[in-house]
């Protein structure tokens, strides 16, 4: 799904990113492309990774992942921030790679979906005129959110609940079927669609089956539906 | 018996014992010897029969007779052994209390173990999900599931050992699927938490959990993100389970059973519903809330009487 286009050994934006709360780390950036979805069908976008240095209000230091995705077309961005961890290197990569992951380039803004127990959505309507200008605008955004929230880092998400209205089974076989894992947990091995309808979101999302949903305009789910069983 | 050099065969012989057995009562013969003479003339033996030596063998008798379905078989002498035991219950309720012994202390597992005295594990340490049995079959066997000495079982391969000795006593049980009725992670005890959670504003969901993308504990996270570890619930067969982070759990219920009708192997306890269980054994929940692989949310669970967050779902197909 995600294709590694560059590795740059460098600073990206280095007289952009360096604030005085987050910072980017030195010679951790690459540039890759992913696949999203569109009005007029499939498109490619953009994506920075590199890691920043964080400084709380309170002393504590955190060094996180940032994926900063854009659309070249629109100009529209959003970016995602994890804490760096050891054992998960990229893990946002990891998750972006898995197919559970969904990007949506709209006329107004960009929206990425995220099956787990429940929809997780984010949006971005920000604009930029390049990825270097996005990536510095996310820095930034960074170093403000730093500021004025008690959270850590943390992405602003939506949440769909969607676990019981689809139901279990569309992501793990039960105990005692032969493919039954206990560390399966609901999710989709990819989201095959997204479209709008009028107003509403139509996503199709794939595991055992193909499923439906529709979404209305604010993301509350409106209906969701078994449509087939994906070929083998 | 021997007919010619070198060629031998066993024979099937039934044989009735000359003492009834008592009718519903589950009795243990250890051993029961059989004295056999050999006729040479097809007559039934009273005098000039050649003796043929003793043989000795356990014998088990159960309450009723199994009700194991068909899909579940074979019977497997640890069923019996435990469904058993030392023999003396007249009444199912007396067999589910005798079997019970063999996997509860009354407040925790009495490290069930096998006929012939091995143990089984629930979890054992730095033993993983993958490594561990699912069924009772190959729990009880220890097949592939040998990690070091130890033969280490899943939730699953727990209940239906459970289910498996009820039935060989014609006792029926419900196997129950149990999950967070919102999908969410159940993290059971014990942990202690951060005073100060990574994300106040997003209460009750204010806890960063970090755990493994994959085993979600073995190996083992050297953090936890807010949370500690610390030393939780025992298993069967062992203090501290490797595994405290599940997508579900399988328990018994027992219809017939009065008190607590939903029995749980795996920790040797019993619950009255599924709000106990959360009080019981779930510290609380966690789930990716625009988290990266491997970071989650947690929220504590919620007391009773408010509302559970934990479905109990009686699974027909594997009810026996």
């Amino acid at each position: 799904m995600m294709r590694r286009i560059l590795i740059t050994a460098g600073l990206f934006c280095n007289s952009l990113c360096a604030g005085r709360f987050v910072s980017e780390v030195a010679f951790t950036g690459s540039t890759h492309s992913i696949h999203g979805f569109s009005s007029k069908g499939d498109v490619t976008l953009a994506v920075r990774s590199f890691q920043v240095d964080v400084q709380y209000p309170d002393g504590e230091r955190e060094r996180g992942d940032v994926f900063v995705i854009y659309d070249p077309e629109s100009g529209h961005y959003a970016y995602l921030f994890a804490e760096v961890r050891a054992a998960v290197p990229g893990s946002f990569l990891t998750q972006l790679e898995s197919g559970n992951f969904g990007i949506y380039a709209g006329e107004d803004k960009l929206v990425e979906f995220v099956v787990q127990s429940d929809l997780d959505i984010q949006e971005g309507a920000a604009r930029a005129a390049n990825l270097d200008g996005a990536c510095a605008a996310a820095v930034e955004e960074m170093e403000s959110r730093v500021l004025k929230k008690t959270d850590r880092l943390h992405n602003d998400v939506i949440v769909t609940p969607l676990y019981q209205a689809v139901g279990g089974e569309f992501a793990c076989p039960q105990h005692g079927e032969g493919d039954y894992s206990p560390m399966c947990s609901f999710h989709a091995k990819k989201i095959s669609s997204i479209t709008r309808q009028g107003e509403n979101w139509r996503l199709v999302i794939e595991n055992r089956w193909d499923q439906e949903l529709v979404l209305d305009s604010k993301f509350a789910l409106v209906s969701t539906r078994r449509i087939a069983t994906p070929a083998q | 018996m021997a007919f010619g050099r070198n060629h031998c065969f066993t024979a099937a012989i039934p044989f009735t014992s000359d003492t009834a057995l008592t009718a519903s009562k589950t009795q243990f013969f250890n051993p029961e010897t059989v004295t056999w003479d050999v006729s040479q003339n097809g007559a039934v033996c009273g005098s000039g029969c050649a003796s043929a030596g003793t043989s000795t063998n356990p014998i088990y008798v159960t309450l009723a007779p199994n009700v194991m379905p068909a899909g579940a078989q074979p019977l497997m002498l640890t069923y019996v052994s435990l469904a058993v035991v030392s023999g003396g219950a007249t009444s199912a309720t007396a067999a589910i209390s005798t079997t019970w012994q063999q996997f509860s202390t009354g407040s925790g597992p009495a490290n069930v173990k096998t006929w012939d005295g091995r143990s089984m594990f629930y979890y054992a340490p730095r033993v993983g999900f993958e490594s561990c049995a699912t069924s009772s079959e190959p729990l009880v066997e220890g097949n592939g599931v040998i990690t070091g000495n130890t033969v280490s079982g899943q939730c699953g391969a727990f209940e239906w050992l459970l289910e498996s000795v009820l039935a060989a006593n014609g006792i029926y049980s419900n196997y129950i699927d149990v999950a967070a009725t919102d999908g969410s992670l159940m993290v059971t005890d014990t942990w202690t938490l951060s005073g100060t959670p990574t994300f106040p504003s997003q209460a009750p969901w204010e806890y960063k959990l970090l755990l493994n993308v994959g085993d979600y504990m073995v190996p083992l996270p050297s953090a936890f993100g807010d949370l500690g570890y610390a030393t939780g619930i025992a298993g069967q067969g062992n203090a501290q389970p490797s595994e405290k982070v599940f997508n579900s759990h399988y328990i018994v219920q027992i219809p017939s059973a009065s008190g607590n009708q939903y029995y749980d192997p795996s920790y040797g306890v019993t619950y009255p519903s599924a709000a106990g269980f959360e009080l019981q054994s779930v510290q609380g929940y966690a789930k990716s809330i625009g988290d990266p692989a491997g970071q989650y949310h947690f929220r504590k669970a919620i007391s009773p009487p408010l509302a559970p967050n934990i479905t109990f779902t009686v699974n027909t197909s594997f009810s026996m």
